[in-house]
């Protein structure tokens, strides 16, 4: 009985944390991001222009809903195998989310104004780059190797 | 355990440091080029020569800075000039004079600059002008 309820009580404080991680998540997915991406393209083009995002609203909403899953996913089954393979899949999903947000890498805007057209382009490789090796490969490596170490401390009891 | 959660701790502070030095050039170069801290224009010169000239004063420099001039014919080029800078710094101005006959017989005019921010961002601008409104102040 012990044993149950103290199983329901860490699940119910990782349902909490993943819940709390999954909203943040959304917010910065549907929210902060098609903003980020509208002014990057404005800050180009150096004027107001009607701009959509690269992704579409729906899309946006998928990937938000996405992160939420895989985050509560990963909480509640944190010590499972499963749980560092959802946190490595969710670093590899906002890989992806960033490099569509940031319009594949290049941020090309084009504006006519009295004859005279003006294309500007801005290349965000380096960015990217940096992203991906600081920030996804160690959200793909890390959870396995402590998942491990954990395990392993818990095996010699520290 | 407590290690395990410093070290996480320290990889999360890392890339995010990582990411911030990356953004921070970009994020000064796009406000003060917004702010209109780069002129690009074109001035009659006399004696049948055109001037192309950029000045920029904005702080993060541009590295590999090349401006070209290229003359179109119905969509062809038939004249090209250029000149560069390895460094392009705050308060510099770089132009390159074009003779107004060698381009006389062109529809269209391209002017482009490009250069890359802070060595990281390879940056792009181009105007595409009628050839007989060529001389005037080119800023999006």
């Amino acid at each position: 009985m012990t044993d149950a309820r103290g199983f329901l009580r860490r699940l119910a404080s990782s349902l909490a944390a993943g819940v709390l991680k999954a909203v943040a998540y959304y917010v910065l997915v549907v929210y902060v991001s098609p903003l980020v991406s509208v002014y990057l393209y404005r800050a180009v083009a150096a004027q107001p222009v009607a701009v959509e995002p690269p992704l579409p609203r729906g899309a946006l909403l998928a990937a938000g809903l996405l992160f939420i899953g895989l985050t509560v996913a990963a909480s509640a089954l944190r010590d499972t195998i499963a749980a560092p393979l959802l946190r490595a899949t969710a670093a590899i999903l906002a890989f992806i989310f960033v490099f569509l947000v940031l319009w594949g890498g290049v941020v090309e805007a084009e504006v006519e104004q009295a004859g005279v057209r003006f294309i500007v382009s801005l290349d965000l490789s380096a960015l990217i780059a940096v992203y991906f090796v600081f920030t996804t490969v160690p959200g793909i490596i890390l959870p396995i190797v402590w998942f491990y170490l954990e395990k392993a401390a818990e095996g010699t009891g520290h | 355990m407590e290690r395990l959660t410093l070290l996480a701790f320290l990889v999360t502070l890392v890339g995010v440091a990582a990411v911030a030095i990356a953004v921070s050039p970009l994020v000064v170069f796009l406000a003060e080029y917004n702010a209109g801290r780069v002129g690009v224009y074109v001035e009659e010169l006399g004696g049948g020569y055109f001037r192309v000239v950029v000045e920029y004063n904005i702080t993060v420099p541009l590295r590999d800075f090349t401006l070209k001039v290229k003359a179109l014919r119905g969509g062809e080029a038939f004249y090209e000039a250029s000149t560069g800078d390895p460094s392009l710094e705050a308060g510099e101005t770089l132009a390159l004079i074009i003779d107004a006959n060698a381009i006389a017989e062109a529809d269209t005019v391209v002017v482009e600059a490009a250069g890359s921010i802070a060595a990281l961002y390879p940056f792009n601008f181009t105007v595409v002008v009628p050839a007989e409104e060529l001389v005037g102040v080119y800023q999006p």
